[in-house]
C-alpha cells in the first residue's frame, strides 16, 4: 500500500541471512527489521509505527542494537540490505531495554498518565461493562476509556508501575478540547505525536493534516488553525482510527462501551464496504471498516444514526385532524389498499408512486397487483432527476470491486468534479494506490478541492463549465487535435492541452461526477464520457443510494417506452402539474412540504419533515437492520412493506376488474427537461452570480443524512456556499440569510463560506427539505448552472448552530 | 559544446578576465582615490551606510572625485565600522571605529588638505611611517586567510574584482578533470566538511558519483543559524563567488546539472548578491562551459527554523515540506533531494574548494593537523576583546586563539572561564583545554564539537547553569518535535536547570540530567537531538562543583542566578542617584552624594542599577 511496501515486494527474491539475539533467520533485502523481527516471531515494541503507512522513525520506542555498530538504531525505519549478511540485531539486551524505558517515561511525562499507573486500574477495567464505561462514572475523563490504549499495553510491558512511576517533570499542555469536529473531539493533551493521523490522512485521505509548531509546542492540526472542517476534510475517520492514544475519538458513542460487534455490508453506495458495527444493549453506537480507508463518513459516522438513531420510525402512523396516532400494520396495511384501490380505478382521481431506484422491483410488483385488478397507477422515481442523460451509460459504469480494480489498473486516473468527499471515498485509496506506482491523476473541476493540489494536473473550469471542458479534452483524444480552445469552459488552453497529454498516455480510469449530469449541457458531458469510455473505464460516482444497477433500471427496467400512454412525469408532480388521487412516496421524497394529492402515503425508515403532512407512515427498515434488534420494535423491511400492502390490495379491490395502463417512463432521458432547460436561458433575469446546484452526497432513501443524523448538520451543505473574498465583496458572512433570485422567484438559504467554490458562484446541494429546487423542474430555476442576484435578507443570528466552514 | 565552441569560449573567458584585471589594477593604482567601506549586513549595523553617505556628501563638498566602494567584513568586528582610504602614491590605510563625522574629517583631511590622520594599519607591503600593517595587528598576524582571501578586499558585486584575483580558475582546471580524478585530488588535500561533522569531503563526493541516475542535486548549505555564528554570511556578502565556484567544481565531480543554495531568508544581503554573482556567472556562459558540464542554480530561501541546516531535514524543506528530519541512512548522496542523489556541502567548504584545486591538494593539506586538514574559520565572540571573523589553521590552539587573537577576556579583573565551541549543540570547555590543538578529534574527545564555527568565550561572570539552560531552551525551542528524546528531552532537562537555578534541585537531578543526556545522545533521530544536550554534559563534567554549589549551598558564584544573590551599593557609592532613578521596583534609596540603600524587599534583582552605576559601587553577593 506504500511506496515501502511496493520495494519490499519488488526486492523478494533477495534472501538475507540476519540474526536475532543470535539466533539466525533468513529475511527479504529490504524488509526493516521489525517487519523482519515480526515476521520471525521476535517480539520489539513500537508505538509511531503504523502497518501499511510510510515509516516515521520518531517514537524511538523501538530501538535495538546491532552487534558490531554503535549507539541505537529504530529497527522501524532500518532496512536489511545485501550488505547486513550475519548481522546480529539485540532485541533483548538491557541497554535497549533502559532506553525504551526512558523514551516511554519521557513519552508518559507529557501524557496525563494517572489512569496508566492508577492503583485502581483493575476494577476500573473490570467495570468497563457497567452503563457507561467506568471513566465516565468516576469522573476521570481524561480520555475516551475505550481500553484500546497502546500507551497502556506498553506501560504494562515495560513494568513502568513496578518501578516507581516517571521520574521526570510532568507537563500538561492545558489545551482546550477541540469540539468543532462534526464527528470527534481532538483532545491534544493526551497527543503523543506519533503522526499516526498525519501520514494515514496524506497516504489515504484528504491530506489535511500535518504537524505544526514546533519545539515543545509541536501539535498536529489543519494548520493556519483551522478546523478539519475548514480545512477541506472528508471525515473517512481513518485518523481517529490510527490513533493509539485518545486524543481522537468518535463523539457519539465515546462513553458507550460497546458488548458486541458484527459485520454488515454499507449501501449506502455502490462500493459495498465491509463495516464492523459495535453494539451495546442491541444499538449500533460505532462503525468502523472491516479495511482500513475503506469508508467514507457516511458510512463511519451515519450507521449508528441510521440503524439506531432517535430518528428512526418504527410504527405505522396515521394521521387523524392533525394528529399522529400509532396504529397496527394490519390497519395501516388496510387504509393503504383501499385507499390505492379507489383513486387507481376509472373516475378515482389517479394513483402515482414515486420509488427509490432500489426499490423498483417491488414497486413493480405492486403495480403488477393492482394490474390484476383492473387498477391505474403511474410510476416514476426521483433519481431520474438526479441522473440525467447517464442512463443511457449505464452498464458502462464499473462498480464496486470492479471499479477498485479499474483505478488499480489504470495508469492515468481522470476525476471529474468528482471529490470523494463525504461519499465514495475509499475511490481515493485507489487512486494514491495507483499514483505512488506512478500512475498519473488529472482532476477536472470548477471547484478548488483538495483533489487540486494532489492532482498531477489540474484543470480549472468556470463554474459549471466541468462538462465542455472535457468535451474539449475527450474531442482531442479522439482525432489527435489541439483543444488549447476549451470553448465555454473557462479552463486555461494549456492545462487542457497538458490533461489531453496525459490522458493519452496511458491506460484510464475516468472517476465521473454527477454534479455535470445536473447541468443543462449535460448532453455533451454523456457524450465525451462515451467517446472517454472507448478508452479506458468508467468508474461512477454519481450519487449516493444509487447504484448502476438502479440505473439500468431506467433504461431498460420499466418496459414501457417513453411515447406510450399518459405520463405522469416526476416534473409534473414537483411543479403541481399533477394532482393524483392518492400518491406513495416509497423512500423518495422530492418534496419539502407537502404536495398537491388527496391522500399521501410515506414508506421510509426515518422521520419526515413535518411539512410534508403524510397521512399514513410506513416504517422501513434501512439497511444492516437485521444485524441489530430494530426490527423487533415494528419496522418492516420494504420488501415486506410491499408484500403487506399488496396482499391487502387482493382483499379490498376483487370487484374491479378495469385495465391498467403502465404508464412509467423509465426509459426516458432527461432530453425533455433539458429542453425545458436551455428555453429558460442560463443567464436571463440573473443576476452577477451563478448559481450552481449540485446532488447531495449525503442523500439516502428520500432523506438527507444532514437532516436526520448527529454531526451532519455541520457539514454546512444545506447552505447557500459562497468563497469567503466574494462574500466579503457582498457584505456577506456566515449565517446571513440571503435570498437568490431570478425571475421574479427566489431561493433563500443561509450563507456558508467555502474556499473551494469558484469566485463568481453559489453552490447549493438539491435538497427538498431546505427548498433546494431540483434543475429541469420547469420554472425559472430550470437552468444549470443559472445567472442569479444574491441580496441579503437578514443578518446571521449568531445561535451557536452555524455551521463553521 | 563541441571543441570549436570551447575555444570560443575559453577565448572569451580570457579576454574577459583581462579586461578584470586591468579595471582592478587601475582600481588599486590608478589616479582616483579609492574609499573602502566594509558594507556587510555587520558592518551596516555599526553605521557603514551613514559613513558612505558621509563620504560622499564630503568629497562633493571639497570637490574631490573618488570611488567609494562597499566591500565584505575583514573580520575584526570590534573596528568596525572600518573603513579604508588608497590615495594614489599611498597605500591603503584603514580606520577603525568610524562614525559619520570621522569620516568626514578624515576624508577632508587625507583628500582635501592632504593630511593623514592616525590610520590603525594599512595595506602596504613595506612598513610606512611608523604605521603597523593592518595584517600584522594582532588580531590579524596569526590567521591564515584561505576562504577568506577575498573578503573586505573586492567588491563582492563586482565580478570582474573576483575574477581579476584568478576567480574560476580553479573551475575550469577542475572541469578540465574527469570527475574521478577531480574527487582524489579533493581527497589527497584532506578537506572535511566545514558545516560541522567533518565528514571527509571526497568521500561524500565519491559516493554520490558513484551513484546511477539520470538526474543529481548539488545543495550548499546556507542555513547558519548558531546564535553567535556569522561565519557563513560573511563569506557569502564579502565573497559570493568563491561559494558559486565551489559549487560548480563539486557539482562536475558528482554529475548533477542541477544546484540550491539554501539561504537563511534573515541574510537578505547575502541572497542579493548571490543571486547576483549567480547572473554574473550566467551571462559570462560558466554554466555551459564545456562538454559534458551544464549547471542551473536556484536560491531556496528558509523560513528560519534551525533543524533546517540538518541536511534530511534542508532537502525536506526544499521539497516544500515540513522542515523534518527524516533517519539515515539513506544519505542524502544515494536518496537525496526529489529522491536523487543529493550532496549536500556547507559555504565554507565550497569556498574553500576553488584554493584546492588553485592551488594544488598538497599544498592545502601542508596546513592543518594530521586529520583535519587546513584553514577554519571561527566566529570570536564573547567575553574577549577583539571579537570578529577569523580563519587560522586547523590545530591552533584555543589559547592561541582566545588570547593572542581575541587578545584575551574582556575585564582583565574577570578572568577567562570556558569557551562554549560549535554552538548551541557544542560544548563548554574549561581552561584546562586551552592548549589542546583545535581539531575534529580534540574537540569530540572534550565532549564537544567542531561545529560550524563559532567560539563563545565567557569569563567568571558567567554562570556554567545558566549557560547550559541558555542553550537548552534554545534548542528545545528549535527541536522539530518529531522524536521523543529531542522533543520531550530537551524539555525536561531545561525545567530540571531552571530548578537548579532556583534552588530546588537535589542531588538526584544531576544524575538524571546526565543519564537523560545518554538517552538523547544515544536515542534521538538526528544530530540535533544527539548534540543537544553538550552544553549540559560538559559543563557537568567540567564544572560540577558549581552545579553542586547551587544545589547544596544555594550559591552562585558568577552572580547570576537570582534567587541567590543579593545586590547591594558599596563605599564607592557618590550618591549620584542614576540607580535610584533607573531603579524600576523603587528599592534604592538614600539622600543626594550619599551612599544609597538597597531594600532586598522590594528588589527584583534586574541589574539595572549595576549596569547605569558609574563607579562600579553596586556590587552582586551570593553567600
Amino acid at each position: 500500500m506504500t511506496l515501502s511496501a511496493q520495494s519490499v515486494s519488488e526486492s523478494a527474491a533477495v534472501m538475507v541471512g540476519i540474526r536475532f539475539n543470535g539466533n539466525p533467520v533468513k529475511v527479504r533485502q529490504g524488509v526493516t527489521i521489525l517487519e523482519a523481527a515480526r515476521q520471525n516471531g521476535v517480539r520489539i515494541p513500537a508505538l509511531c509505527f503504523l502497518q501499511g503507512t510510510e515509516a516515521f522513525g520518531g517514537c524511538r520506542i523501538c530501538l535495538v542494537e546491532i552487534e558490531g555498530r554503535p549507539g541505537f538504531h529504530a529497527s522501524c525505519v532500518l532496512r536489511v540490505e545485501a550488505r547486513d549478511e550475519g548481522m546480529n540485531v539485540l532485541t533483548d539486551t538491557d541497554a535497549v531495554k533502559a532506553i525504551r524505558k526512558e523514551m516511554l517515561k519521557l513519552l508518559l511525562s507529557e501524557h496525563p498518565s494517572g489512569c496508566l499507573l492508577c492503583n485502581e486500574g483493575p476494577q476500573c477495567r473490570e467495570s468497563m461493562l457497567t452503563i457507561s464505561k467506568s471513566g465516565h462514572t468516576t469522573g476521570c475523563r481524561f480520555c475516551s476509556n475505550d481500553g484500546d490504549c497502546e500507551l497502556q499495553r506498553l506501560v504494562e510491558e515495560f513494568n513502568i508501575k513496578q518501578e516507581g512511576g516517571i521520574g521526570f517533570s510532568v507537563r500538561y499542555r492545558g489545551i482546550a478540547v477541540e469540539r468543532e469536529e462534526p464527528f470527534y473531539d481532538r483532545d491534544y493533551n493526551l497527543c503523543v505525536l506519533c503522526g499516526r493521523c498525519v501520514r494515514v490522512c496524506r497516504e489515504i485521505g484528504a491530506d489535511v493534516l500535518s504537524f505544526v509548531k514546533r519545539g515543545p509546542n509541536t501539535l498536529i492540526g489543519a494548520g493556519m488553525e483551522s478546523t478539519h472542517l475548514e480545512a477541506g476534510c472528508w471525515f473517512c475517520g481513518t485518523c481517529v482510527l490510527a490513533c493509539p492514544t485518545g486524543a481522537l475519538a468518535d463523539r457519539q458513542g465515546k462513553w458507550d462501551r460497546a458488548t458486541e460487534s458484527r459485520l454488515t455490508t454499507c449501501q449506502l453506495c455502490d462500493l459495498g464496504c465491509e463495516m464492523q458495527l459495535d453494539l451495546r444493549d442491541g444499538e449500533v453506537v460505532r462503525a468502523t471498516p472491516k479495511v482500513t480507508g475503506r469508508v467514507c463518513a457516511k458510512g463511519r459516522f451515519g450507521l449508528p444514526g441510521l440503524i439506531s438513531g432517535p430518528s428512526r420510525l418504527y410504527s405505522p402512523l396515521a394521521r387523524r385532524k392533525g394528529v399522529y396516532a400509532v396504529i397496527s400494520w394490519e390497519e395501516a396495511f388496510k387504509i393503504a389498499a383501499e385507499r390505492i384501490s379507489a383513486a387507481a380505478s376509472p373516475g378515482g382521481g389517479g394513483f402515482s408512486l414515486l420509488a427509490a431506484p432500489e426499490l423498483m422491483a417491488e414497486a413493480k410488483r405492486l403495480l403488477s397487483a393492482l394490474n390484476a385488478t383492473g387498477g391505474q397507477a403511474t410510476l416514476d422515481t426521483s433519481a431520474r432527476l438526479a441522473v440525467g442523460g447517464a442512463a443511457a451509460l449505464a452498464s458502462e459504469f464499473k462498480r464496486g470491486a470492479e471499479a477498485v480494480s479499474a483505478i488499480d489498473r489504470a495508469q492515468v486516473v481522470l476525476m471529474v468534479a468528482a471529490e470523494p468527499r463525504y461519499s465514495h471515498t475509499p475511490l481515493w485509496v485507489g487512486v494514491r494506490r495507483a499514483q505512488r506506482r506512478g500512475a498519473k491523476l488529472v482532476v477536472i473541476d470548477a471547484k478548488r478541492t483538495r483533489l487540486a493540489r494532489l492532482a498531477d494536473e489540474y484543470v480549472e473550469t468556470r463554474a459549471g463549465g466541468e462538462a465542455e471542458a472535457l468535451y474539449a479534452i475527450a474531442s482531442a483524444l479522439d482525432n489527435q487535435g489541439d483543444c488549447s480552445d476549451g470553448g465555454q469552459s473557462g479552463a486555461v488552453g494549456d492545462a487542457l492541452q497538458r490533461a489531453a497529454a496525459l490522458l493519452s498516455s496511458g491506460r484510464l480510469a475516468a472517476i465521473v461526477g454527477a454534479t455535470p449530469l445536473q447541468y443543462s449541457n449535460t448532453a455533451i458531458y454523456v457524450e465525451a464520457l462515451r467517446n472517454l469510455g472507448k478508452k479506458g473505464d468508467l468508474v461512477g460516482y454519481l450519487f449516493p443510494a444509487t447504484d448502476t444497477a438502479a440505473l439500468k433500471a431506467y433504461s431498460t427496467g420499466a418496459g414501457a417506452p417513453a411515447e406510450s400512454g399518459p405520463a405522469l412525469k416526476i416534473t409534473d408532480l414537483i411543479c403541481g402539474r399533477a394532482k393524483p388521487a392518492v400518491l406513495y412516496l416509497a423512500a423518495d421524497v422530492p418534496f419539502a412540504k407537502r404536495p398537491e394529492c388527496g391522500f399521501l402515503i410515506a414508506q421510509d425508515s426515518m422521520q419526515l419533515p413535518e411539512q410534508l403532512e403524510a397521512d399514513l407512515v410506513l416504517p422501513a427498515t434501512p439497511f444492516g437492520d437485521q444485524a441489530t434488534n430494530g426490527s423487533e420494535q415494528g419496522a418492516k423491511s420494504d420488501r415486506a412493506v410491499f408484500a403487506g400492502v399488496i396482499e391487502a390490495l387482493g382483499k379490498a379491490s376483487q370487484a374491479d376488474k378495469s385495465e391498467l395502463i403502465e404508464s412509467s417512463e423509465l426509459a426516458e432521458t432527461s432530453e425533455q427537461a433539458r429542453a425545458i432547460a436551455r428555453a429558460a436561458g442560463q443567464t436571463e433575469g440573473g443576476g452577477a452570480m451563478m448559481l450552481v446546484r449540485e446532488i447531495s452526497p449525503l442523500s439516502f432513501r428520500g432523506f438527507s443524512l444532514d437532516r436526520v443524523l448527529v454531526g451532519f448538520g455541520n457539514l454546512g451543505l444545506s447552505g447557500l456556499r459562497i468563497h469567503p473574498e466574494q462574500a466579503a465583496r457582498l457584505g456577506l458572512q456566515t449565517g446571513d440569510e440571503i435570498s437568490l433570485l431570478r425571475d421574479g422567484a427566489e431561493i433563500r438559504g443561509r450563507v456558508v463560506l467555502d474556499r473551494t467554490i469558484p469566485r463568481d458562484a453559489v453552490y447549493a446541494v438539491v435538497d427538498p427539505a431546505s427548498a433546494i429546487p431540483f434543475p429541469f423542474v420547469p420554472g425559472p430555476f430550470a437552468a444549470n448552472p443559472c445567472a442569479v442576484e444574491i441580496k441579503r435578507v437578514r443578518p446571521s443570528v449568531n445561535d451557536g448552530q452555524d455551521a463553521r466552514r | 559544446m563541441n571543441s570549436a565552441e570551447l575555444a570560443e569560449f575559453r577565448q572569451s573567458f580570457s579576454g574577459k578576465k583581462a579586461q578584470a584585471s586591468k579595471r582592478w589594477d587601475d582600481l588599486n593604482t590608478g589616479s582616483t582615490p579609492v574609499v573602502y567601506v566594509g558594507a556587510g549586513s555587520c558592518g551596516r549595523a555599526a553605521g557603514a551606510m551613514d559613513v558612505i553617505a558621509s563620504v560622499e556628501k564630503t568629497t562633493e563638498r571639497i570637490k574631490v572625485k573618488a570611488r567609494v566602494l562597499q566591500v565584505g567584513c575583514i573580520g575584526p568586528c570590534y573596528l568596525e565600522p572600518l573603513m579604508d582610504i588608497r590615495k594614489p602614491g599611498l597605500p591603503r590605510l584603514s580606520y577603525a571605529n568610524v562614525t559619520a563625522k570621522k569620516a568626514a574629517e578624515i576624508v577632508e583631511a587625507l583628500l582635501g588638505r592632504g593630511e593623514m590622520l592616525k590610520p590603525v594599519g594599512h595595506f602596504g607591503e613595506q612598513a610606512f611611517d611608523g604605521i603597523e600593517r593592518f595584517f600584522d595587528l594582532p588580531m590579524m598576524k596569526p590567521q591564515v586567510r584561505v576562504v577568506l582571501r577575498n573578503c573586505g578586499i573586492i567588491d563582492p558585486e563586482d565580478m570582474d574584482h573576483y575574477l581579476a584575483r584568478d576567480g574560476y580558475e580553479g573551475f575550469l582546471k577542475a572541469v578540465a578533470m574527469q570527475p574521478d580524478q577531480l574527487i582524489q585530488e579533493v581527497e589527497a588535500s584532506g578537506i572535511r566538511g566545514r558545516g560541522g561533522a567533518g565528514f571527509p569531503t571526497g568521500r561524500k563526493w565519491r559516493t554520490c558519483y558513484e551513484q546511477k541516475a539520470e538526474q543529481k542535486y548539488m545543495i550548499c548549505n546556507a542555513d547558519e543559524g548558531d546564535p553567535g555564528a556569522f561565519m557563513n554570511r560573511s563569506l557569502l556578502e564579502g565573497d559570493p563567488h568563491a561559494v558559486l565556484e565551489g559549487m560548480m567544481i563539486a557539482a562536475h565531480a558528482i554529475g548533477a546539472s542541477r544546484g540550491y543554495i539554501y539561504c537563511r531568508s534573515e541574510y537578505p544581503l547575502a541572497i542579493k548578491r548571490l543571486n547576483q554573482a549567480i547572473a554574473d556567472a550566467r551571462s559570462l556562459g560558466l554554466f555551459r562551459c564545456f562538454p559534458n558540464f551544464e549547471f542551473e542554480v536556484k536560491i531556496k530561501e528558509g523560513a528560519g527554523a534551525f533543524v533546517c541546516g540538518e541536511e534530511t531535514a534542508l532537502i525536506a524543506s526544499i521539497e516544500g515540506k515540513r522542515g523534518s528530519p527524516r533517519p539515515r541512512p539513506p544519505y542524502p548522496a544515494v536518496e537525496g533531494l526529489y529522491g536523487k542523489p543529493t550532496v549536500i556541502n556547507n559555504v565554507e567548504t565550497l569556498g574553500t574548494l576553488p584554493n584546492i584545486l588553485r592551488n594544488g591538494a598538497s599544498w592545502y593539506a601542508g596546513h592543518g593537523a594530521e586529520k583535519s586538514k587546513g584553514t577554519k574559520t571561527f566566529s570570536l565572540v564573547g567575553k574577549v576583546k577583539r571579537t570578529g571573523l577569523i580563519e587560522v589553521p586547523l590545530g591552533t590552539t584555543l589559547r592561541k586563539v582566545i588570547f593572542d587573537i581575541g587578545g584575551g577576556p574582556i575585564n582583565d579583573a574577570k578572568p577567562f572561564k570556558a569557551v562554549q565551541t560549535g554552538g548551541p549543540s557544542g560544548g563548554c570547555l574549561p581552561e584546562a583545554y586551552l592548549d589542546k590543538p583545535i581539531d575534529y578529534e580534540n574537540l569530540a574527545a572534550a565532549g564537544s564539537i567542531m561545529g560550524s564555527g563559532g567560539l563563545i568565550v565567557m569569563d567568571q561572570e558567567t554562570c556554567v547553569v545558566d549557560i547550559a539552560a541558555y542553550f537548552l531552551d534554545f534548542t528545545q525551542k528549535e527541536s522539530c518535535g518529531k522524536c521523543t528524546p529531542c522533543r520531550v528531552g530537551t524539555r525536561v532537562m531545561v525545567d530540571i536547570l531552571e530548578r537548579i537555578k532556583k534552588g530546588d534541585a537535589d542531588e538526584d537531578d544531576l544524575d538524571k540530567l546526565e543519564r537523560l543526556g545518554e538517552t538523547m545522545s544515544k536515542g534521538s533521530l538526528c544530530a540535533l537531538g544527539k548534540s543537544a544536550p553538550n552544553p549540559v554534559k560538559t559543563t557537568i563534567r567540567y564544572f560540577r562543583d558549581e552545579y553542586l554549589e547551587h544545589i547544596r549551598d544555594r550559591r552562585c558564584r558568577s552572580g547570576v542566578c537570582k534567587e541567590f544573590i543579593t545586590f547591594t551599593i558599596n563605599a564607592q557609592c557618590t550618591g549620584c542617584a542614576v540607580c535610584l532613578r533607573a531603579c524600576p521596583s523603587n528599592a534604592i534609596t538614600g539622600l543626594k552624594k550619599e551612599q544609597h540603600v538597597i531594600d532586598t524587599a522590594k528588589c527584583i534583582k534586574c541589574g539595572v542599577c549595576r549596569s547605569v552605576c558609574q563607579f562600579d559601587a553596586v556590587e552582586v553577593k551570593s553567600p
